[in-house]
């Protein structure tokens, strides 16, 4: 496979991995306060756990997929701020579930 | 056929072992000269794990922790054991891996340039210490969980 084959493939992952963690920290704190997408969740992939973790991996893996077959540009420059793009969602959505579940755990009374 | 409690195990295994391969990767990657062969192993080795450590733990919890543990521990002393430390530990967790994935292969494509791409390496060790501190937290609140129980 060509080098710029290559790069092209993981850029694509890597947008997939930025879609992939915004996915599951949407889907966590949306469906908890939002039932109904939870209960969806749960009636599609038979635990909400297990269908925020498929929708996770298809999102990695169609951005993989993308990044093959579609011509995403494959310059390194891109890479990095696609890497950039991926730390950030990952430290907000770090950030954003455990000021959630501190809020749910011991803030709010149910 | 594994019966569950040998399915906690390789669970807890596989993850201590690859938050070990991602403290590697990260000490690689934070050294001015690094071997590009460790890095490359630890890093798919770090990837492989967490999806063992996924699927095993992703097995227990639906099988028997929902069922058996987590209603124990939310009637006894420490629930919050589990509405604080168990949704934030199974949730975070679903991060590691798809960031392990990347950081391979980011090693394999840009490995023996990382040390001339200063902002590709600065951004891939960022990620990795994430992964290091996201495996701290699930390991340590895997350790509050436990003791939560009895």
């Amino acid at each position: 496979m060509k080098k710029g084959k290559q790069t092209q493939i993981v850029n694509g992952l890597i947008a997939g991995g930025i879609i992939s963690i915004a996915l599951v920290t949407i889907l966590t704190v949306v469906g908890d306060l939002y039932s109904p997408l939870k209960d969806w969740l749960k009636v599609t992939f038979s635990h909400h756990w297990i269908g925020k973790g498929v929708l996770s991996t298809v999102a990695l893996i169609l951005g993989g997929i993308g990044g093959g077959l579609f011509e995403i540009d494959g310059r390194k420059q891109t890479a990095d701020k696609l890497l950039s793009a991926l730390a950030i969602v990952l430290i907000v959505g770090i950030i954003a579930l455990l000021l959630f579940y501190y809020y749910e755990a011991f803030l709010v009374t149910h | 056929m594994l019966t569950l409690t040998q399915t906690l195990i390789l669970h807890v295994l596989t993850g201590l072992i690859g938050v070990m391969a991602s403290y590697t990767v990260l000490m690689n990657l934070l050294g001015k000269r690094f071997s590009l062969k460790l890095l490359k192993i630890s890093s798919v080795a770090a990837a492989v794990l967490y999806v063992i450590s996924w699927l095993t733990g992703g097995y227990y919890y639906v099988i028997r922790y929902g069922v058996e543990v987590k209603p124990v521990i939310k009637a006894g002393d420490y629930p919050w054991a589990h509405s604080f430390f168990t949704e934030a530990k199974e949730h975070l967790f679903l991060f590691m891996p798809v960031v392990a994935i990347i950081v391979a292969a980011v090693v394999f494509l840009y490995g023996d340039t990382l040390n001339t791409t200063r902002s590709v390496k600065r951004t891939t060790t960022l990620l990795a210490f994430l992964v290091v501190l996201i495996g701290t937290f699930v390991t340590v609140s895997g350790i509050i969980i436990s003791g939560s129980v009895r």
